[in-house]
């Protein structure tokens, strides 16, 4: 009996009938224990918005809070001010929102809610992924992204397990990494770092200078990184190194 | 809880005790469990048969004849397949190849089958789920990665998942001295002298 074709795993006959009854769509006799097995782990999650337009934070928190299992409680306007509050116990979630024009507020913010000794899970409400907000989630072990677009059913969802501990990301969430880990696989760290410098604009004097080079030795550096990405000037790698950056391109 | 949409194909590890039960609890919560397949050509074999297609592949992670070699050859050949990994342990070779493969999930074999169900939930709603502790042997990886090539980076995964340099080489259709050549790049690079040893701090867990 080949038992790996498909549905190939009826091998004896209690689980001929166990499957047929299953495979009808609605199991007649399910067996004792599976329901406590199956059973969703539950305990209401608290949670605290931060950042944002006050009008939408509070309202979704008004809005969240009237799903099953699910516990708002007050919403800040930044993270100073959440630190600040004194709070009987901590939410087991923090949701951040992350606005696009203002990355430089939400990364420092996310440095500050995620240390290890947190209690809380750190989620982050944005509108669309983005490599330095991904990154930046890596780093600091932030608990997952939600999309803006979601419905609350799939929020809430998604909060409930980011209260466990893991991570829920939107699908395909690896992608904005790829791209830029495929352009930039191939450069030494020592390239990158130069690179970094050139598209910030400084020149080979200053950048021999900062990295205790001799500009020859940056000239070398850098016309082999203009090799590798395939680019004639400073301009061009500047731009290649933004495109690198944002993941987009 | 209700039954997961879509229909469910479990790649590698079939006949272990793990899938067998799997393979029940799904089907007993009301989930469409489309079939066993041993890896990623008997499964094609059997799309190829006119088996019904399935929206999600759960693939053994441990499972030397699946693994991240079944999880690439599935994400290349079906680009919308939707694939959950299950893992013994977070580690950086699985945490690299959910991250690199575009993975959909990953989900320990230690975790309750509430949460199994659940990461399928997510899954196949088009989120994406990772295990405690990913964030850390993500960047394990990536340390690692950075100072292999591509193609050192698909030998050292093969022979971390139990595969001898001539299988390695029919897997990549390269001569075994060339699959000599690049363990001896990849033992450099990470500073170790033997597969025991790059296999150990590739899977080693993050607080190893």
């Amino acid at each position: 009996m080949d038992r790996r074709q498909a549905p190939g795993f009826a091998t004896s006959s209690w689980r001929v009938a166990t499957y047929t009854t299953a495979a009808a769509g609605r199991p007649q006799s399910r067996p004792p224990g599976l329901d406590s097995l199956l059973a969703r782990p539950c305990g209401e999650v608290t949670l605290t918005l931060i950042g944002g337009q006050r009008l939408l934070r509070e309202a979704t928190a008004s809005l969240l809070s009237r799903e099953d299992g699910l516990r708002a409680l007050t919403t800040f306007e930044s993270v100073a001010d959440y630190q600040a509050a004194y709070m009987e116990s901590p939410p087991r979630v923090l949701l951040l929102d992350c606005e696009e024009n203002d990355s430089a507020r939400w990364q420092g913010a996310i440095g500050e809610l995620s240390s290890p000794s947190s209690e809380s899970s750190v989620a982050l409400l944005c509108s669309e992924i983005r490599e330095d907000l991904i990154r930046c989630a890596i780093e600091h072990g932030v608990g997952g992204v939600i999309l803006k677009s979601y419905t609350t059913k799939e929020t809430r969802d998604a909060i409930a397990y980011i209260a466990t501990g893991r991570t829920v990301m939107p699908a395909g969430w690896q992608r904005v990494l790829a791209g830029a880990s495929d352009r930039s696989r191939g450069l030494s760290p020592r390239q990158r770092e130069i690179l970094a410098l050139v598209a910030q604009g400084h020149g080979n004097e200053e950048i021999a200078g900062e990295l205790e080079l001799s500009p020859n030795t940056v000239k070398f550096h850098i016309r082999a990184v203009y090799s590798r990405l395939g680019v004639r000037n400073r301009v061009e790698a500047a731009n290649q190194y933004a495109q690198m950056t944002r993941g987009g391109g | 809880m209700a039954a997961v949409e879509g229909g469910i194909a479990i790649v590698g590890g079939a006949g272990a005790f793990v899938t067998d039960a799997l393979a029940w609890m799904l089907t007993e919560s009301g989930s469409r469990v489309l079939g066993f397949y041993r890896d990623f050509s008997t499964l094609e074999a059997a799309l190829r048969g006119g088996a019904p297609a399935p929206d999600v592949a759960v693939v053994d992670a441990e499972d030397p004849a699946a693994g991240p070699p079944a999880v690439a050859a599935l994400r290349q050949a079906y680009p919308d397949l939707k694939i959950l990994l299950l893992c013994e342990a977070v580690s950086p070779m699985s945490i690299g190849c959910a991250i690199e493969e575009h993975v959909d999930g990953v989900v320990l074999k230690s975790d309750a089958p509430a949460e199994m169900l659940l990461a399928l939930r997510h899954v196949t709603e088009g989120r994406a789920v990772m295990p405690c502790g990913w964030h850390k042997a993500s960047l394990e990886r990536e340390a690692l990665v950075r100072v292999l090539s591509v193609r050192e980076r698909q030998v050292l995964d093969l022979a971390v998942s139990g595969l001898s340099n001539k299988e390695i080489a029919e897997r990549l259709v390269i001569s075994v001295n060339t699959v000599k050549f690049h363990l001896r790049g990849i033992y450099l690079s990470l500073g170790v002298h033997s597969r025991l040893q790059a296999s150990l701090a590739m899977s080693r867990g993050p607080s190893g």
